[in-house]
């Protein structure tokens, strides 16, 4: 633990519990977690208030957009890595999302090693 | 004959005609003029003769005044003085007086004198008994009334008439009464008439009135014209003209025919008046003639004898090029300048008849179609190319004499002589469809039309076009085998196929729409819209349109209410209907019945649906669920806090719980659909759903006729779920009230409550997935039945006051059934 050096990581999730988990197991890890949105307007917000370096972006958000088309924003707007956190492994799905280049895909259920891996991962890019 | 010689004749003709004309005019007009002057002359002879015999007894009358009138005589009358007759009464004093007879009476008429002389002979001799003895009172002679009046006249005696004259004796003075008469006479003799004559002319005559050598014509003329101007006059021959005069008695009697008689020589000079004139007009009239005849000869006629040879010449020679010339300024000049002016049109309109026949004859040479000519015999005259082509038709076989019958077939020539008689009787050819035998023996099945031909105002025979219909009688019976072969087909296919015209008028149905209640007969006439589905209208219309403008097939699915209210699915392939110039002018399409299909299709659909669903809840829902528990299970084992792992291992039971829900909802939505939807009484529905919340309190209220809705087999969860909701999240709720309304899309039944209601920005996420205090798939799978069946769900309630929920069913989903 503690390998990375605080990146912040912005979280848009609806779901609390999970949100709850991807929080503490960041934390763990030793990522500053600079915030969490549960839709794509949040999300799109917090963007611009916080200036994270990397999102974590789970595609079945709530709200007038999913997680695929707030990505698709953020890239147009931020040179920010984006992380697909997703349960969704139908084909048409994952072309929608490889279509906005995300730079990775963590599927739930995920564990440490799991986040860790993808981050740095895209860090790295 | 030549107009010269016309001319001539007619001339000539005429002036004699005039000639004889004015001559007779003349000669009547003179010779009568100069006969009135010989009669006026003759007249006047007759008159002076007349008036000389009256004379000769004035001259009487005088020497009779000599001795009435005289104291002398009264003496003697009275016997006074008997010396009287010897101093006065010798027979030379007869010869004197050249009298022949001298009487003398009293006033009883007694004679008291009379003596009679021969002049001739100069002799005395007897006096006429008529003067003997007494003479009567009333005899005129005796007229004593007026001394001064003398009586004269003749008295016709024996022998010879008397010229006679009476006056009354009275004294010198003419006092005293007549004492008688003195009477005095002359034989009108011979001897006085010829010296009458020599005094007057020399043919006069006298003549008794009775004598038979007067005709009866003539004294009954002489009697009539007594009484105007004196007598008549008669030509008596053409050298003699006669003038007759009445001479009457003293008793006033006809006594005498007085007639003188002349030459004509005024008559005579007359005639030679005449024929001088005539001699004259002749001449002249002749003179006249032969100028004029001349002087027309060498303007007129000659030069219009002239121009007639040239037009003959023209006229022989057929050459409408050559012209007239003939010189001078009038009318003749005139006509060759109108003659050469209509040659010219005529040279035009022959080049234009030439152009025109040709090309006439080239077009129908050219003409695919058969133009034939026959005399009214059927004997063929003319054919064109084409013919010639088909039946052979040459030259040589129309001069060596063909008929038309040759040609026909033996059921068609009765046929064809019916025709040919009505169009002789002036009926117009209505093209009859014949078979005729062509060259190379093939038949020709075509229709034939013909006309009169009449040439100088009879008929002579007939033209005729034959248009060969062979190919089209083969077609048209192609076209029938192909429309049975088709119309079995479209009969025996278990697809309605249909056209509709670009309003969408139905123009054919096959009879498969009996399937599904309608007649035929209903159905053509009528728009395909009214048997669309009311909610697949605006999808149909908006599909139709749009795929028309690309003009392309297009297809599309609706449904369709049958004769009953049921529902069918319908596949509709259509394409354009093109008429020949690519003008759209209707709709060609088949409806095939997809009920089955969409049913399975639907339920494909909604596996398909669940699947995802499913999908979603395994992999997303209950994963995230697991993400979360395993979350939770790391953060229990990471920490050291009890109360923090006792909350970590509550949220760990939860989690459990929501992912059973999550299986206990798939094996729910699991049951939708799988079944096929049927028609359910509400209301019976309604009363057993109340019974599961008899002991909720709530009150419910349910107020609309029997009522059945076709709808997927959950739906009595549909009502479950809707008064379950009510109950968990309505917190205040009294009441429920369920009712219906109509409207022209279809029912509405309404659940109303009277709880919390549900907050604006809630109403449509309520029915999503996920939403909610329980499983949050209630009203979602709620929509899910309902919309099996197209009936859809929505809340529209005021917050606070209660919630409201209006399930719309469409027309042809519900039904008031029948007891």
């Amino acid at each position: 633990m503690g390998l990375v050096s605080g990146e912040k990581i912005l979280l848009v999730e609806d779901d609390d519990i999970i949100a709850r988990v991807e929080d503490w197991r960041l934390k763990n890890l030793g990522y500053t977690v600079c915030g969490r949105a549960t839709n794509g307007a949040e999300a799109m917000e917090l963007m611009v208030n916080k200036k994270p370096d990397i999102v974590l972006m789970d595609i079945n958000i709530k709200g007038e957009i999913d997680g695929i088309e707030t990505t698709k924003r953020i890239k147009k707007i931020f040179n920010v890595p984006v992380i697909y956190v997703t349960s969704h492994s139908d084909g048409a799905t994952l072309e929608r999302a490889k279509e906005t280049k995300p730079d990775g895909f963590i599927i739930k259920p995920f564990d440490d090693n799991d986040l860790r891996v993808a981050i740095e991962l895209a860090l790295r890019k | 004959m030549k107009l010269q010689k016309k001319s001539l004749l007619v001339f000539v003709v005429l002036l004699i005609a005039v000639l004889i004309v004015i001559s007779v005019f003349f000669s009547t007009i003179l010779l009568a003029s100069y006969s009135a002057l010989e009669e006026q002359y003759v007249a006047k002879d007759l008159n002076q003769a007349v008036n000389k015999l009256n004379d000769e007894l004035f001259t009487m009358s005088s020497i009779a005044s000599d001795w009435g009138p005289w104291d002398d005589t009264v003496d003697f009358v009275n016997g006074n003085d008997p010396n009287y007759l010897n101093s006065n009464l010798k027979p030379y004093g007869f010869d004197n007086l050249n009298l022949n007879l001298i009487v003398l009476t009293n006033t009883k008429g007694e004679v008291l004198f009379s003596g009679a002389y021969d002049l001739k002979n100069k002799v005395m001799v007897p006096v006429p008994a008529f003067f003997s003895g007494q003479l009567d009172p009333k005899n005129p002679l005796m007229n004593m009334s007026d001394p001064h009046q003398i009586t004269t006249g003749i008295v016709m005696l024996p022998d010879d008439p008397m010229l006679v004259v009476s006056q009354p004796i009275v004294h010198s003075d003419f006092s005293g009464p007549s004492q008688g008469v003195v009477i005095m006479g002359r034989y009108l003799n011979k001897e006085e008439i010829a010296r009458l004559a020599e005094l007057t002319r020399p043919n006069l005559t006298f003549t008794r009135i009775d004598d038979p050598a007067l005709s009866p014509n003539l004294v009954l003329r002489i009697r009539d014209n007594s009484g105007s101007a004196p007598g008549i006059i008669q030509q008596l021959n053409m050298d003699q003209v006669a003038g007759y005069a009445l001479i009457r008695d003293i008793y006033g009697n006809d006594a005498l025919v007085l007639q003188i008689t002349e030459t004509r020589d005024i008559y005579h000079q007359g005639i030679n008046t005449t024929v001088q004139v005539i001699l004259i007009i002749l001449a002249g009239g002749l003179f006249l003639g032969l100028l004029v005849i001349f002087l027309l000869d060498r303007v007129v006629l000659k030069r219009m004898a002239s121009l007639a040879l040239q037009v003959n010449t023209i006229g022989k020679s057929g050459s409408t090029r050559d012209h007239v010339v003939i010189e001078g300024d009038d009318e003749l000049s005139g006509l060759a300048t109108e003659i050469n002016r209509m040659l010219e049109t005529i040279e035009q309109t022959q080049q234009k008849v030439l152009v025109s026949e040709a090309r006439f004859r080239e077009l129908a040479e050219q003409l695919p179609l058969i133009i034939f000519e026959m005399d009214t015999n059927g004997n063929l005259t003319y054919v064109n190319k084409a013919g010639v082509e088909l039946f052979g038709v040459t030259e040589q076989k129309i001069l060596e004499g063909i008929n038309i019958r040759h040609y026909l077939y033996e059921d068609n020539i009765e046929q064809m002589q019916r025709g040919l008689s009505a169009v002789m009787s002036g009926a117009k050819s209505p093209g009859e469809i014949y078979s005729l035998k062509q060259l190379d023996g093939n038949l020709m099945r075509a229709i034939v039309s013909t006309s009169l031909v009449h040439r100088e105002g009879r008929a002579t025979g007939f033209r005729g076009i034959v248009l060969d219909i062979s190919e089209r009688i083969r077609l048209e019976e192609a076209l029938t085998e192909s429309e049975e072969k088709y119309r079995a087909i479209t009969e025996n296919t278990p697809d309605i196929l249909f056209s509709t015209d670009m309003a969408g008028i139905i123009t054919y149905a096959s009879p498969q729409v009996n399937k599904y209640g309608f007649l035929v007969e209903e159905v053509i006439g009528k728009s395909l819209r009214i048997f669309i589905h009311p909610a697949d209208i605006d999808q149909v219309e908006n599909n139709l349109s749009r795929e028309l403008e690309k003009g392309a097939q297009f297809i599309s699915q609706f449904r369709i209410l049958d004769k009953w209210g049921t529902t069918f699915w319908f596949e509709e392939k259509s394409s354009l209907r093109l008429d020949i110039s690519g003008k759209p002018v209707g709709i060609y399409g088949i409806l095939r019945d997809v009920t089955e299909r969409k049913r399975v299709e639907d339920a494909i659909d909604i596996a398909n649906k669940k699947l995802n669903l499913m999908n979603q809840i395994t992999r997303h829902d209950i994963l995230n669920t697991i993400t979360g528990l395993l979350g939770c299970v790391d953060m229990a084992k990471a920490t050291n806090s009890p109360e923090e792992q006792e909350q970590l291992f509550n949220d760990i039971r939860d989690l459990t719980r929501v992912i059973q829900r999550h299986i206990t909802f798939t094996k729910e939505y699991q049951e939708v659909g799988v079944h096929l939807p049927q028609w359910q009484n509400v209301n019976n529905l309604l009363n057993k759903v109340f019974q599961n919340f008899e002991k909720s309190g709530i009150k419910f209220s349910s107020e609309f006729e029997t009522l059945e809705i076709y709808a997927d087999p959950l739906l009595e969860k549909v009502f479950y779920n809707l008064i379950e909701n009510a109950i968990r999240y309505g917190e205040t709720i009294t009441t429920i009230s369920i009712y219906s309304g109509i409207s022209d899309k279809g029912l509405s039944l309404v659940f109303e409550d009277d709880g919390v209601g549900i907050e604006a920005g809630q109403k449509q996420e309520i029915f999503k997935r996920g939403v909610g205090k329980n499983t949050g798939m209630g009203l979602f799978l709620t929509a899910e039945i309902l919309a099996i069946t197209g009936i859809t769900i929505e809340e529209d309630g005021i917050f606070k006051k209660g919630a409201r929920f209006e399930i719309r069913i469409p027309n042809g989903t519900w039904r008031l059934p029948r007891d």
